[in-house]
């Protein structure tokens, strides 16, 4: 256990004000910690909000047959859950942690631009309340999938679609803001003696996602704003009638849409870093080579994206180009699989809740790696393309990838921001719940989409019944399990067990080292001494 | 004086704060090129 760490309140008071009451501090603050509290939380509403549609899709599923909604608003809902998970649940986490974390790991006061951070957030509680608000309209909400192919996006699209598209360039403004801001305060605001290569794997793992951010989003932005003029303004982008090609929105889309796959892992292997060492009591194996492989693996997510359109009609040397880029990935993510083993190799390792959900993102993440690599050969792709394999892969990826590691960090660092330590059986029963059901719940999926079962379909043929019964079950039990979840988040932030100041005994880093638990409201407002 | 003081201070130098508005500008200007970069090629056909 580590020494108590004591602040200096007195140079704080003396200097700065402490949050004011009420709502206005969460609606006026420009605090790294009440933004990034701010965004965890969005993070939490929009999970269990998609996740209820994704409840809803299961309920429909567990039988063949049409039992609970109409097709139309079952395709509402794999569009709505879809878009509300990636850019509701899992972004504003990741920036989340981002905003908590970034400042107190490089020694700097706060985000370099406070103003902009509070604006960055705010944009988003507004762009998917409009989203959500399209449920409700005559049309119903877009259907057209979270991929939003043209034409039916653009041609076939209900009118609820023009709020979609507003709704998106509100995301995109406030990624783009929110990565500028993580970039400048990387580059610009790290403590005297911290250089790059000293900088937490999380730091850099988000500096290189930023830049992704930067690169992308600007894409989608255009690629809905001429959906927008294609449905309004006399266009014909993506309209073969007047000139345009609707392949051209899916070449658009996934140059956006794969670098989004790592924008969303990318922070995740961050976390990782930080939490096996600290559990295995051990430096981490390799860090060189995770900071080159994080760079390679964002190199490369630019140049694979037309894998997720092998059945679109391309030539064969397109096809093997990205066939061959595609598998290349899998060595610089491979290093860092490798790296996190090599860490634990004879450690003195303890299971404590935040190392468990690490664990289970390394074996999890790695099954969805590998039917990822499955996915990544163009010719059985040709088998594999729109079935419930995809959505088992990628469901694999984000879930017991992405999701795993935000779950992961909350346990890890809850503890230093508020002060009080999560009850550990809880955490850990939260963990085996969790882990249980996602398997009964995904695993099947591999095997309906190996039969032929296609995505995106709320009936289905008799003999894909046992498989979608079994999988529903999963579903619902893993839906409690994150209930259960919110139990544990409120429990801990409302009181609990006394953290310490270093909080893991194996924990290291500036949150850790030099701050107690909790932070104060100002934390850094002189450099701290790096080593 | 009390704007002397933020003006030496390590994280709010004048210095300082004139890199973050380069890094701002500087990444404004990727973020518009690849924005309009999305119309051209939307548009080669």
């Amino acid at each position: 256990m580590s020494s108590e760490i004591t602040h200096d309140a007195a140079h704080d008071e003396h200097d700065h004000h402490g949050p004011a009451k009420g709502l206005m501090r969460w609606v006026t603050t420009t605090n790294h910690k009440d933004i990034g509290t701010l965004y965890l939380w969005l993070s939490f509403i929009m999970l269990l909000y998609g996740g209820s549609m994704a409840m809803i899709i299961r309920l429909e599923l567990f039988q063949p047959g049409l039992q609970w909604v109409e097709p139309h608003f079952f395709n509402q809902m794999t569009t709505m859950h879809g878009l509300v998970m990636v850019f509701g649940a899992i972004m504003p986490a990741f920036v989340g942690l981002a905003n908590w974390l970034v400042p107190m790991m490089i020694g700097a006061p706060d985000m370099a631009l406070p103003r902009l951070n509070n604006w960055s957030f705010w944009l988003l509680p507004f762009a998917f309340g409009i989203l959500a608000s399209t449920t409700f309209m005559e049309s119903g909400a877009p259907a057209f999938g979270w991929t939003f192919y043209a034409p039916l996006s653009t041609t076939y699209a209900p009118d609820s679609t023009d709020f979609f598209i507003f709704a998106v360039h509100l995301m995109g403004i406030s990624s783009v803001m929110g990565s500028i801001n993580i970039i400048a305060t990387i580059l610009n605001m790290r403590a005297p003696g911290m250089t790059l290569m000293k900088m937490p794997l999380f730091v850099w793992t988000w500096l290189i996602t930023a830049y992704l951010l930067i690169a992308v989003m600007p894409v989608l932005a255009g690629a809905v704003t001429m959906m927008l003029t294609d449905r309004h303004f006399g266009t014909s982008f993506f309209d073969a009638a007047g000139g345009g090609d609707p392949v051209m929105f899916q070449h658009i889309f996934w140059f956006f849409g794969h670098p989004e796959v790592y924008i969303m892992i990318l922070p995740a292997f961050g976390i990782i870093s930080a939490i096996i060492p600290t559990f295995a009591r051990k430096p981490l194996f390799g860090y060189s080579s995770m900071v080159y492989a994080t760079a390679s693996i964002a190199i490369l997510s630019f140049m694979v994206w037309a894998h997720h359109m092998f059945t679109v009609g391309m030539p064969v040397a397109g096809e093997l180009y990205f066939m061959y880029a595609t598998i290349l990935i899998s060595i610089p993510t491979g290093v860092k699989v490798f790296n996190w083993v090599t860490t634990m190799w004879k450690g003195s390792m303890t299971f404590e809740t935040p190392m468990l959900w690490a664990l289970g993102f390394i074996v999890m993440f790695t099954i969805g790696g590998f039917s990822g690599l499955m996915l990544g050969v163009a010719p059985v792709d040709t088998q594999y393309h729109d079935t419930y394999f995809v959505v088992a892969h990628f469901h694999y990826v984000l879930v017991t990838g992405a999701l795993y590691s935000i779950i992961a960090a909350f346990y890890y660092w809850v503890p230093k921001w508020t002060g009080h330590m999560y009850n550990e059986t809880l955490g850990k029963i939260h963990f085996w719940w969790s882990t249980i059901a996602v398997n009964v719940l995904f695993f099947p999926q591999h095997f309906l989409g190996l039969a032929g079962m296609p995505r995106r379909i709320p009936d289905y043929s008799l003999q894909f019944a046992e498989f979608n019964m079994i999988s529903s079950i999963g579903g619902f039990a893993f839906g409690l399990a994150q209930v259960f979840f919110l139990y544990i988040v409120i429990k801990t932030i409302r009181g609990g067990e006394k953290a310490t100041d270093r909080v893991w005994e194996g924990a290291t880093g500036l949150e850790f080292e030099q701050l107690p638990s909790p932070p104060p409201y100002h934390s850094f407002t002189e450099a701290p001494p790096v080593r | 004086m009390q704007q002397e003081q933020h003006e030496q201070d390590y994280f709010t130098s004048a210095e300082r704060r004139k890199r973050t508005w380069r890094i701002v500008i500087a990444h404004l200007l990727i973020v518009a090129t690849f924005f309009v970069a999305t119309f051209l090629w939307g548009n080669f056909e």
